[in-house]
């Protein structure tokens, strides 16, 4: 499918994202919520929001496909 | 609080601008194929409507040609009007799956249209808060390279017997640094040092207090 790659790059791109923020041990857990809501959150939507328009435009493409065959 | 605290500090620091940095990287990376499938499923379907249109025209041809065929016959004319019967339908069929192509070449434009504006937002969005993280972790690692220098220096002078002045001030200066660096206006930045300042704070009043009984 079109679409399939690069969503699931963005996908992995999250999914790493994630580990990073939440390996900090050196930090203390207000540290780490601070930065996460202030920094961390806003990345992660966007590429959350991101995955969902790949997404829909992976439906699109699926449909035309059928009646382009 | 000693030096391993602020090396660790500045390890979770690079840890994560590497990762904002990674991840920057990667969502572009995601966005820019996510272009180019779109692109060239876009090509496609302007080539199968082309090819379709192409179809009809080329059917068009064939019934204009038996009609031709029908109206010059004179008798036994049967076989010639179902060539033209044929040649109709095969016109109404042919006409069929171009507008189903062009329908499909529609949502195609669609789908497009309407990733661009999503893809435009999501750069415009990580771009900012990519480049304001990093920046602020940047700064960050810096100040905190500072101060990892100053408590090897600081440790070396009082463990001396001798508790002297330039031990006091170094450690003022010390947490002169991350007054600054807590003052930095970026509430991560600020965050991420607190604790470091008020233990530099603590050390320094101790240490000032304990020279002045001595002297």
């Amino acid at each position: 499918m079109a679409l399939d790659q690069p969503i699931r790059e963005v996908e992995t791109a999250l999914n790493d994202l994630r580990k990073v923020g939440s390996s900090t041990d050196a930090w203390s857990d207000r540290q780490r919520s601070k930065f996460d809501s202030e920094r961390m959150q806003p990345l992660v939507q966007a590429g959350t929001q991101l995955m969902q328009a790949m997404q829909r435009a992976q439906e699109q493409v699926q449909q035309a496909e059928r009646l382009l065959n | 609080m000693s030096d391993d605290v602020v090396k660790a500090e500045v390890n979770a620091v690079l840890t994560l601008k590497h990762g904002v940095e990674h991840y920057a990287e990667r969502l572009r990376g995601g966005l820019a194929n996510a272009r180019r499938e779109l692109d060239a499923a876009d090509r496609k379907a302007q080539d199968v409507v082309e090819r379709r249109r192409s179809d009809v025209r080329r059917c068009e041809d064939q019934l204009r040609g038996a009609e031709a065929a029908l109206r010059q016959c004179q008798e036994n004319c049967g076989g010639l009007q179902q060539a033209v019967a044929r040649a109709a339908q095969a016109l109404a069929e042919a006409q069929q799956r171009v507008d189903r192509a062009r329908k499909g070449a529609q949502l195609i434009a669609e789908a497009r249209s309407g990733f661009a504006k999503a893809g435009q937002t999501a750069e415009s969005t990580v771009g900012q808060h990519h480049s304001v993280a990093s920046a602020a972790l940047n700064n960050l690692e810096g100040k905190l390279r500072q101060l990892s220098g100053v408590y090897p220096m600081i440790a070396k002078a009082v463990a001396d017997v001798f508790l002297t002045k330039a031990a006091a001030e170094m450690l003022t200066r010390g947490a002169g640094a991350a007054v600054d660096l807590h003052d930095v206006p970026d509430p991560f930045v600020g965050q991420a040092s607190e604790n470091i300042v008020e233990s530099l704070k603590h050390g320094a009043g101790g240490l000032a207090k304990k020279l002045h009984h001595k002297d």
